[in-house]
């Protein structure tokens, strides 16, 4: 044979061959009860009393080393045992006859969680117990649980019940389930697990009896059947199948303690959740809510908008002058677009914040589960849980926290149907166009018809809660209520911090983007012309092609008798911000804008031209002016939060429902109205 | 005739074993995940507005609706 | 009907802030929860970035994705008492 010739390579076996219960005890004589002795598995999650449990049972008859051809260190040992005594110490056994002594070679397998082989140690436990012939695997598997954290050791007895292996289940009791008094019903458990379960406690070294019985006696049953699984590739699946089994046991086995103690909670709980009691601290709270988030929030809202439209707008002109645009388009866009846009979106973040941490304390505190139990029959009419009147209340002081507020909400279906009614509750925002209308239209009955518009928000609110519920969710809001009710508990500064800052930053990252696109929409709306006499940026509002298009969707409104123009476009400023309302309407009659509390001349601008649109009628087109307004979409900040919580489809939706009501309410109401002014 | 008696017409602050969920089986496993299983020992804790109740069991508190208060079934343990 | 394991994904995937919180809402008791996320963690379902509030760069930043489902449990097992944040892991392909 010439040297080119392929080499023959040595054969190497496909597998290597899987570990044997019996193969250790042969290599290594020393501390094995012998070649025919059963051959026990001790196996468990890190931290379980494992080791000391070895070490109980196997005294000082104990090897260390290395399983043969791994780096896994195991002990290996020998357990003697008799019908009187657990663990019998003797070398050599003297014991009588018939006190039946037996030698088992115990084999401490390194702590694994699961059979899933993620590393060598749980490579290890699983090849022997599952890989091997069944004479090469042990005879027994004594698996420790530690019962302060039953579910958590639980896992592997899933798994090695899917195979076919005698188990027992040690359960350790540690100090701290003690403490707690977790009092587990071990008969009970057993036939949840379907293998015997005993509770021990190593370092104490009691339940050894019941431990040692419990292992001859399974020795000498045949394997049982191995826990069915179901038939998927899943891996998933799988595993949430061994989770629902231990979770059902886990919750069956665990007993409480013969007599529960009355706490302070339940005498508080007395009065909170009593008939009358409860209402009254329900309503104290959400009016304590309300009052923080709007005057706590309103002043530094101010002073942000100030900040912006002041300082920041002059040092950005101050800089584009030294660059000679000062009084181009390029001015108008940063200032009045993306500034001004900016500035929008960051007066809103004191409110959320506060809302945040108000909804986080309350949550977290227990009193919302409480709140929740109160208010559960009134909110129950709409088919919503009680805690929906929570985000309702806060809709109040303005939508945006409001949508967000819907989280506390357990179902998807809940949460949804209370983010599409939140637009419809009255906002601050819309509280100073109805008092500017009412001081210029009503007179001394200004604040009956702001209190009016206030009634028709709640009536909205329900009406709409109704009818959704009747068409789309029939069957929402059957189930009973069942609240468990967590013990009242301060809530913790740090993690409430480390939520509320979660939540605004998500907040601001969905809210950034539409809110600066729309403003700067809206300016360049304003700055195109229309004719060819004005430049970019230069332009009359009722020539530019935001005009234009106002113009456009006025005869829209004939019918609710208020198709004017400017009229129109402040409904369209007000789709991006109710705030800007007021300005952008002076805006149009280029005037200043009007005092709070005082008309001025933009009141009787305005007087004028509901006088004319209306044909003679202007309290009726007044009315539907602002029973439009308190329906229509609300701000695009409302819609942005609306997309985060609800996704796009079902805010478009939301819109047309909106657009809908308010169109079809105002002109009810003018149509009506004019037969009477 | 079923045996026992509704939490509805129940005494508070006795010692009471659930013997059954009645017709509110939808709720059947989600009363249990919270521990009022049949055979479980529980108390009632106070009355709610709205007729409902707040039940005491495995050491957990519950708040129950009224309409559920009136299926579940119990007897002095 | 749901699993344990689905039911405490899903609850981290819609933001619910702690493991109370997620057993409260899910009808789980507090030690399957715990057990849950930790198998999840090992399955390599959730991620988990120790936090530690009050640094600038770290801390939240150094979670996944905020639009993620970023939940804050007060504590991972008995072992960690400080605070640690869990996203969904991001699948490849």
């Amino acid at each position: 044979m010439s040297e080119s010739t392929r080499v023959r390579l040595p054969l190497t076996p496909a597998t290597t061959p899987p570990p044997s219960a019996k193969a250790c005890c042969h290599e290594i004589p020393r501390h094995t009860a012998g070649a025919d002795a059963p051959v026990v598995a001790l196996v468990g999650a890190p931290n379980t009393g494992k080791s000391t449990l070895f070490n109980a049972l196997t005294g000082s008859r104990v090897t260390m080393g290395n399983w043969p051809g791994t780096t896994v260190e195991i002990s290996r040992g020998v357990w003697r045992t008799t019908l009187a005594v657990p663990t019998c110490d003797c070398d050599n056994c003297t014991c009588a006859h018939d006190e039946e002594p037996l030698a088992i070679t115990l084999l401490d397998l390194p702590g694994a969680y699961s059979l899933d082989a993620h590393s060598p140690d749980e490579q290890l436990t699983r090849g022997l117990l599952q890989d091997g012939p069944v004479d090469e695997r042990p005879g027994l598997c004594v698996i420790t649980v530690d019962a302060s954290r039953l579910a958590h050791g639980l896992y592997l007895v899933a798994q090695v019940r899917e195979l076919a292996t005698r188990v027992v289940v040690a359960v350790t009791m540690s100090d701290i389930a003690a403490q707690r008094e977790v009092t587990l019903d071990t008969a009970r458990l057993s036939q949840e697990l379907g293998c015997p379960v005993v509770a021990t406690d190593p370092r104490r070294r009691t339940g050894m009896v019941a431990l040692a019985t419990a292992v001859r006696t399974t020795l000498a049953d045949p394997v049982p059947d191995p826990r069915p699984t179901p038939f998927t590739d899943d891996a998933l699946m799988l595993d949430d199948d061994r989770f629902t089994w231990l979770s059902d046991a886990a919750d069956t086995a665990t007993v409480a303690p013969g007599h529960d103690r009355l706490t302070l909670s339940d005498k508080v709980d007395r009065w909170v959740t009593a008939p009358v009691a409860g209402p009254l601290l329900f309503l104290a709270v959400m009016w304590a809510v309300f009052q923080l988030t709007t005057t706590v929030a309103a002043p530094l809202q101010d002073a942000l908008a100030r900040f912006f439209s002041g300082p920041v707008s002059g040092a950005v002109t101050s800089l584009l002058t030294l660059v000679h645009l000062h009084g181009t388009w390029v001015e108008g866009l940063l200032v009045n677009g993306l500034v001004a846009g900016v500035g929008m979106l960051l007066t809103f973040v004191p409110l959320m914040g506060l809302m945040f941490l108000l909804l986080a304390l309350l949550e977290d505190s227990g009193y919302l589960a409480r709140a929740a139990v109160v208010t559960d029959r009134l909110m129950r009419t709409m088919g919503l849980p009680g805690r929906a009147f929570l985000p309702l209340v806060v809709g109040f002081g303005c939508n945006v926290p409001a949508i967000s507020a819907t989280r506390i909400l357990p179902d998807a279906r809940q949460r949804l149907l209370t983010v599409l009614l939140v637009p419809f509750t009255s906002c601050s925002a819309r509280l100073t166009v109805f008092v500017m209308l009412g001081t210029v239209f009503f007179g001394k009955n200004a604040g009956t018809a702001v209190f009016g518009m206030y009634v028709a928000s709640v009536a909205l609110v329900v009406l709409i809660g109704l009818l959704l519920r009747r068409t789309l969710w029939r069957t929402m809001g059957a189930e009973p209520l069942i609240i468990d009710l967590p013990a009242y508990h301060v809530p913790t500064l740090r993690l409430t911090g480390a939520v509320v800052w979660q939540r605004l930053r998500g907040f601001l990252k969905t809210a950034s983007g539409i809110i600066v696109a729309t403003v700067c929409a809206v300016w360049l709306l304003q700055s195109i012309p229309t004719t060819g006499a004005q430049s970019f940026g230069n332009v009359p509002v009722e020539d530019s092609v935001y005009g234009v298009v106002a113009r456009t969707i006025s005869p829209a409104f004939a019918p609710a008798g208020f198709d004017q123009w400017q009229t129109t476009s402040a409904l369209i400023v007000g789709f991006v911000a109710k705030e800007a309302v007021i300005s952008s309407w002076a805006q149009t009659y280029a005037t200043e804008q009007p005092q709070p509390g005082q008309a001025g001349l933009l009141g009787d601008h305005i007087r004028a031209a509901f006088e004319q649109s209306s044909g003679g009628h202007p309290l009726s087109a007044v009315l539907a002016f602002m029973v439009f307004l308190l329906a229509y979409t609300p701000c695009v900040a409302t819609l942005a939060a609306q997309r985060r919580e609800a996704g796009l489809r079902w805010t478009i939706f939301g819109v047309g429902i909106q657009l809908a009501t308010a169109w079809l309410l105002a002109v009810a109401v003018f149509q009506i109205g004019r037969l009477f002014w | 005739m079923t045996p026992g008696m509704d939490l509805a017409s129940a005494p508070l602050d006795t010692p009471l074993t659930l013997i059954g969920v009645g017709s509110a089986v939808t709720s059947r496993r989600r009363l249990a995940t919270l521990g009022l299983r049949e055979g479980a020992s529980f108390r009632l804790l106070t009355r709610t507005i709205g007729g409902g109740r707040i039940v005491l069991v495995g050491g957990s508190r519950i708040a129950l609706s009224k309409d559920l208060v009136r299926q579940l079934r119990a007897q002095a343990a | 009907m749901s699993g344990p394991l689905h039911l405490v994904l899903d609850e981290i995937t819609a933001g619910t802030p702690t493991l109370a919180a997620i057993a409260r809402r899910t009808g789980l008791s507090d030690d399957v929860v715990r057990a849950a996320v930790d198998h999840l963690v090992r399955a390599g379902r959730i991620t988990s970035t120790e936090l530690s509030l009050g640094c600038p760069t770290g801390g939240c930043g150094g979670c996944a994705s905020a639009g993620n489902g970023c939940i804050l449990p007060a504590a991972l097992g008995d072992r960690r008492p400080g605070l640690v944040s869990l996203s969904l892991t991001r699948r490849v392909a």
